[in-house]
């Protein structure tokens, strides 16, 4: 999930990805396409479990992974946003971690196949951000 | 506020910079989930007045830093993450974003050496930052 096409795995404590959550993907896909000249193109990592939400990925280069990422909102009452995505090093350590610190967890930690592991929080006063897990070599 | 030493510009279409909006009692839980050393920051050029905004490190050494954070300016406001993304001319890409359908949440305003930003809500409502690096000479 690098931001650029050498997929350069990212460092611990880096972002490693912006994804938008949204209401309205179509039209999403539309705005941030006009303004942004983002290409969108679905993407289902391999080894994603069956039942996982639909993916796309934006797009500068079509060859490259893409700047950012975008699903529908993964609970109704979760207002649109973009999410950075933080690299950890164990996701479960640092949801347990997080959540001893005051956050709360919005996505529990789950796999995304090849791409690893990840969850979403919201930290003390409500921001959300993402923990992403790079898969072990 | 590049992430790199070699001071690359990002592209325009790609993320340069993610930013926290909160209070100084969430940086402290930041630090402490992805071990981010916290470090007061203007930027070159802006007025001596300015409100120091507070860069995330992994490193005290790095150059930048991996992420960043400013003061909410009013207790109501949500804290929230929003991500900048590189444009070419931001008074163009403003024009077009209202045209497509975002509103202006905060106007064009320098941050000194590193050019100039704004922050608009997408159509949906979610938080996005735009960019414009200072031409090179």
């Amino acid at each position: 999930m690098s931001q650029t096409s050498e997929m350069t795995k990212p460092k611990t404590g880096e972002v490693s990805w912006n994804e938008l959550v949204t209401k309205d993907t179509k039209g999403a896909a539309n705005f941030y396409g006009k303004l942004f000249g983002w290409q969108s193109a679905p993407f289902t990592p391999q080894g994603t479990p069956s039942g996982a939400p639909p993916y796309t990925l934006f797009k500068l280069d079509p060859n490259s992974m893409g700047v950012g990422g975008m699903m529908q909102v993964p609970h109704p009452e979760m207002p649109s946003q973009w999410i950075p995505y933080v690299s950890v090093d164990d996701v479960d350590k640092s949801v347990a971690q997080a959540t001893k610190l005051g956050a709360k967890t919005c996505v529990p930690a789950m796999s995304i196949g090849e791409i690893g592991r990840i969850a979403i929080i919201q930290d003390p006063q409500g921001a959300t951000i993402g923990l992403h897990e790079c898969p072990k070599e | 506020m590049s992430e790199t030493s070699e001071m690359t510009l990002p592209k325009p279409g790609t993320v340069s910079w993610n930013q926290l909006i909160a209070t100084s009692a969430n940086a402290a839980f930041y630090a402490k989930l992805f071990d981010w050393q916290l470090a007061p920051f203007v930027p070159p050029g802006m007025p001596a007045d300015t409100q120091p905004f507070t860069l995330f490190k992994t490193d005290p050494d790095m150059l930048g830093g991996v992420a960043g954070m400013v003061q909410k300016q009013k207790p109501e406001q949500p804290s929230q993450w929003i991500p900048y993304i590189v444009v070419e001319n931001l008074d163009a890409a403003l024009t077009k974003a209202v045209a497509l359908g975002a509103t202006i949440r905060t106007a064009a305003k320098s941050i000194g050496e590193f050019g100039k930003i704004a922050i608009i809500l997408d159509p949906e409502g979610a938080t996005v930052g735009l960019h414009e690096f200072p031409k090179q000479s």
